[in-house]
């Protein structure tokens, strides 16, 4: 999958521009930003469903617009928004789906899909929750076998348990050689599944950076409440980077001697301890300057 | 095209075919069943008389509804069968592409190798398969109610095949620049104005032009006009003249909407 200065510039000023990005064969690669920094319009250019203004988008050297059937030959897609035609059942769907891409035969794969995500396609879809509907989804995006995987959100709307079986399914896709794309806000997600992240915002990706080395620097944010002032300035002297203070809240990082923090926190009046890890925008901001670290 | 999408959407709007063709039928066997108690009424048929010529014309009294025919042709498929057809044909044309785009469904259709091309044609052709079947039900079932309710053939049934020819291309027409217009109308309500606006205005201009004989030439600006159901049903129309411009206009705007899909920008 290779984008080369690729550019759509929408009516309103938004879009992608001069996009530069490669995935080597059986490569999964992540693909984060805040809502509106371009992901989907990326992605809608892949799919071919949008004509770029300049640059290039291919997959197995062939034109995303020009040649976008053999292009979908190789494709499994799952939309962002998820919209089925409501008056069909799950089965009716993967049936028509599977015509469309005949004489392949899915039928095995398919029965597969359908066990592993525990999804009964015989509702009618109007009837179907969000993560049915997300389960139908990634069901229609894999049951073809694709080589190439775009993945819009994938475990969107999915519980915990159904979130772990897709990253499972993405280690069995990896270990098969598969190339992905696909867009996500966790970092366990990403970093089980990503061998690369890239990063967009207004349209431009402003980095991307291997797996190992976002992983060494993902860290943990402290959340105190405390309940006087002599007890913050304790805590600030204890080595600690604050991050944010609100009142006698603190979000604070730890470098190094856990063992000094807890000392010091033993000597104070606790209210609140919280502990939670930076999601991959704080990292990235975190790599790429605060400016745009607060807008993220 | 597509087989399997063909199918899978032909199933999909057979209960919808099935529901206005069944109206179509039982409207038209109204109108055969009422026509005995409405030839005997002459004194309606004097009062229209006295009304003015060019309101008669519009009514499609022109030789007066003394015979089924005329009855037919002047009463049944000078309005109701347009108003029912045409309702049927704007909303399946959206139905069949803007709605589609809209709810985020064409993305799943799309996302298969089969080109975009390829799927317009498949919908195309499914929008022509339920209008043809829609005017093919409405013929079949006046010329069973004729012959049930009235006990004998009432009608010449060569120029009423013809006539049901030439109204079924119309609405393959009306069908044509719905169908266009869903393909390239920003979205489904834009598409559902712009072929509800153009229907309204095509008729609008053949009333005008059929009321005001200064106003004539405005009549032949509407498609409708191709569709003088009072006089094809008596053998009098331009059958072969009308059919054929029909067919052509519906086959250019078809061929115009796939090609409008091909090139649209979609958020899928």
């Amino acid at each position: 999958m290779k984008l080369e200065g690729l550019t759509k510039r929408f009516p309103n000023g938004h879009g992608v521009f001069d996009l530069d990005l490669e995935l080597a064969d059986g490569e999964i690669v992540g693909y984060l930003g805040p809502n509106g920094a371009g992901k989907t319009t990326t992605i809608r250019l892949l799919m071919g469903f949008l004509r770029q203004d300049s640059g290039h988008a291919s997959i197995d050297g062939r034109d995303c617009w020009l040649q976008s059937v053999h292009v979908q030959e190789l494709v499994g897609y799952l939309p962002g928004e998820i919209g089925f035609p409501e008056d069909m059942t799950g089965h009716e769907l993967l049936d028509l789906l599977a015509s469309m891409r005949r004489p392949l035969d899915t039928r095995v794969r398919r029965l597969e899909l359908l066990h592993r995500f525990d999804l009964d396609a015989d509702e009618a879809i109007r009837k179907m929750s969000k993560g049915t509907k997300q389960k139908l989804a990634l069901v229609a995006a894999l049951m073809h076998r694709p080589r190439v995987l775009i993945l819009d959100e994938p475990t969107a709307g999915l519980d915990p348990l159904m979130q772990e079986r897709f990253l499972e399914l993405m280690q069995e896709e990896k270990q098969a050689g598969t190339t992905a794309l696909m867009s996500s806000h966790m970092f366990s997600e990403v970093e089980r599944a990503c061998d690369r992240v890239a990063m967009i915002r207004d349209g431009r990706v402003i980095a991307v950076e291997d797996m190992a080395r976002l992983r060494s620097l993902r860290r943990q944010i402290f959340t105190v409440t405390v309940g006087a002032e002599a007890d913050l300035r304790a805590i600030e002297a204890a080595g600690c980077t604050i991050v944010a203070r609100r009142g006698r809240e603190l979000d604070l990082e730890v470098h190094g001697d856990y063992n000094h923090f807890v000392r010091t926190l033993a000597t104070c009046d606790v209210r609140m301890l919280d502990v939670r890890p930076l999601n991959l925008e704080q990292i990235f901001l975190h790599l790429y300057g605060t400016e745009e670290a607060h807008t993220l | 095209m597509s087989l399997g999408l063909f199918r899978s959407e032909f199933v999909k709007g057979l209960r919808t075919v099935a529901s206005y063709g069944m109206g179509m039928v039982l409207y038209v066997w109204l109108f055969i069943w009422i026509y005995p108690a409405f030839a005997r009424a002459r004194a309606l048929s004097a009062l229209l008389r006295s009304l003015p010529p060019g309101l008669l014309k519009v009514l499609g009294y022109t030789i007066g509804p003394t015979h089924l025919s005329a009855f037919l042709g002047g009463e049944f498929y000078s309005l109701l069968y347009l108003v029912i057809f045409a309702v049927f044909a704007i909303f399946t044309a959206t139905r069949l592409v803007a709605h589609l785009i809209d709810n985020g469904s064409m993305a799943y259709l799309l996302a298969t190798p089969v080109s975009r091309r390829a799927v317009a044609t498949t919908q195309a052709l499914l929008l022509l398969t339920d209008v043809f079947i829609i005017g093919a039900l409405t013929a079949g079932g006046a010329l069973l109610g004729v012959h049930w309710l009235l006990g004998h053939s009432a009608l010449n049934e060569h120029t009423f095949l013809e006539m049901n020819l030439v109204g079924t291309l119309l609405f393959a027409v009306v069908a044509g620049y719905s169908f266009l217009a869903s393909c390239a109308a920003p979205d489904e309500r834009a598409a559902l104005g712009l072929s509800t606006a153009l229907t309204l205005l095509f008729y609008g201009l053949r009333v005008v032009g059929d009321v005001s004989s200064q106003a004539a030439f405005l009549a032949h600006a509407s498609v409708f006009s191709a569709f003088n159901s009072a006089k094809l049903i008596q053998g009098q129309g331009h059958f072969a003249r009308d059919a054929l411009g029909l067919a052509l206009a519906a086959v250019a705007l078809y061929a115009a909407g796939i090609a409008a899909f091909r090139r649209r920008q979609l958020s899928l």
